[in-house]
């Protein structure tokens, strides 16, 4: 794996040798809508109605949808924004992906590092630095896992709430539920202490048993209004 | 479910006998098995086999709290404030008056409760909320005490493992809007003996969605509303 300087300078040279080549027609390698990828000695790159909007410098260029491509150099991957033609991260990532209806690009890095950015604001809903990401992005809050323990992230403000000793947490539409070292569940205020009457109201309002879910690791816990889990 | 309850649900599927009554000593239980010795010898090999810590101590330990499960609990102190509809249905709640007596009352429904003391069923309204240095009356009026402390009795752990040998997937269930069936049927077995009706009882405790620990205190303030009546009479 190449640092981003590595890259870019290669890709200078690689612009360098391609302006030599204006002769050598460029060859459509597949169509997506309007955009098309296209080869040029052994790179590819990407024209809008035959405009080329990057040169075929690239090892690899996918178009995921009509807002993002993935550009490939040396095994790493950087988002470019159709739309506005540019690259809006640095070629850091082994997989980039579109994530929970397109609304999020999940990024991971070579040492398996997860992080989030929101496509429509571009920028950063959780930084490449966890583990192991929620499916359910579009809670209010959305739980991480760095190592044994899991966190919160606010993807709408950004804001990330450490909390203490959390071995599961779930995914709800709002509000924080996780599981304590003393398998005790319950929900937590953003200062990361136990909010028992929450807990109480939420349990009370679904019945007396809470259904509480990790889609990701396909875990489903029925819990008692003291925090119990009952399955 | 981790390891360590699954393995005692077991040791409770094991050693244990479903809900029953013993007229004799006017109690509903989760009566143990004979032979506990030879069960035992079977379950260590399993507790060694599965790097269970969990020794003979332990053992004794844990079936004597299965076997006094109606006045095991975790007490939750501290409460300065609850309202009615923060008290779910089977919550146990237990109010020390002035007088230094502590009385345990099981939700029944909306504002009604069951003291596990006397058997006696009281309404209290749905608008109550308990509050420490409350005069707490009944709907008729009635003083029953000045409250200087509130607590919950929240299942232990022993409830958690007799609910998962005994009581299949009640927690799929909502719990009940009133548990005053379950009073009745226990009250008809402690009055007339049917033993059969305990069975009848776990299904209903099943159907209602509630746990051992509620259903314990319910039948059991059957017997003492039985023995009480018995004196006065």
């Amino acid at each position: 794996m190449k640092s981003t300087k590595c890259i870019a300078d290669q890709l200078i040279a690689r612009q360098a040798i391609d302006d030599g080549l204006f002769y050598v027609a460029l060859q459509t390698v597949c169509q997506a809508g309007r955009y098309a990828v296209v080869k040029r000695n052994k790179y590819k790159g990407l024209t809008y109605e035959e405009r080329l909007l990057l040169s075929p410098i690239y090892d690899d260029i996918s178009v995921l949808d009509n807002r993002i491509a993935v550009v490939l150099v040396e095994g790493l991957k950087a988002v470019y924004l159709l739309a506005e033609h540019r690259l809006i991260t640095d070629f850091d990532y082994s997989e980039i992906a579109l994530a929970d209806n397109d609304a999020y690009l999940l990024l991971t890095t070579p040492s398996n590092k997860l992080g989030v950015l929101d496509v429509k604001r571009q920028s950063w809903a959780a930084l490449p630095a966890y583990d192991e990401i929620s499916n359910n992005l579009s809670s209010e809050y959305v739980w991480v896992r760095n190592g044994p323990f899991y966190h919160f992230v606010n993807f709408h403000t950004g804001n990330y709430y450490g909390m203490p000793g959390l071995i599961m947490a779930y995914d709800t539409l709002s509000g924080m539920f996780g599981m304590n070292d003393s398998h005790k569940v319950s929900c937590y205020r953003e200062n990361g202490i136990a909010d028992t009457e929450s807990f109480r109201n939420a349990v009370i309002q679904h019945g007396g048993h809470l259904v509480l879910q990790n889609t990701r690791r396909r875990i489903e816990h029925i819990v008692d209004i003291y925090g119990n889990i009952l399955n | 479910m981790e390891a360590d309850r699954l393995f005692k649900t077991r040791i409770v599927k094991e050693c244990c006998r479903s809900l029953c009554y013993d007229a004799e000593s006017r109690q509903f239980s989760f009566s143990l098995r004979p032979c506990l010795p030879d069960k035992w010898q079977r379950l260590s090999i399993v507790a060694k086999n599965q790097h269970l810590p969990f020794f003979t101590l332990d053992f004794n330990d844990f079936i004597a709290r299965v076997d006094r499960a109606s006045k095991e609990f975790i007490r939750i102190p501290y409460i300065y404030s609850l309202t009615d509809s923060q008290i779910l249905n089977g919550e146990i709640i237990e109010l020390t008056f002035d007088n230094q007596l502590a009385f345990s009352y099981v939700k029944m429904g909306c504002g009604q409760y069951l003291c596990c003391q006397t058997g006696v069923g009281f309404t209290f309204g749905s608008l109550i909320e308990f509050k420490t240095n409350m005069r707490l009356l009944n709907a008729e009026g009635y003083f029953l005490g000045t409250i200087e402390r509130i607590a919950l009795l929240a299942p232990a752990e022993c409830h958690l493992c007799i609910d998962g040998a005994f009581f299949g997937n009640f927690f799929r269930k909502s719990v009940g809007s009133s548990l005053w069936s379950l009073f009745e049927i226990a009250t008809t077995i402690v009055d007339g003996g049917n033993r059969s009706l305990c069975t009848e009882l776990m299904q209903k405790a099943i159907t209602l969605g509630i746990g051992s620990l509620p259903l314990l205190s319910i039948v059991n303030s059957a017997t003492r509303q039985h023995e009480i009546n018995q004196m006065h009479s």
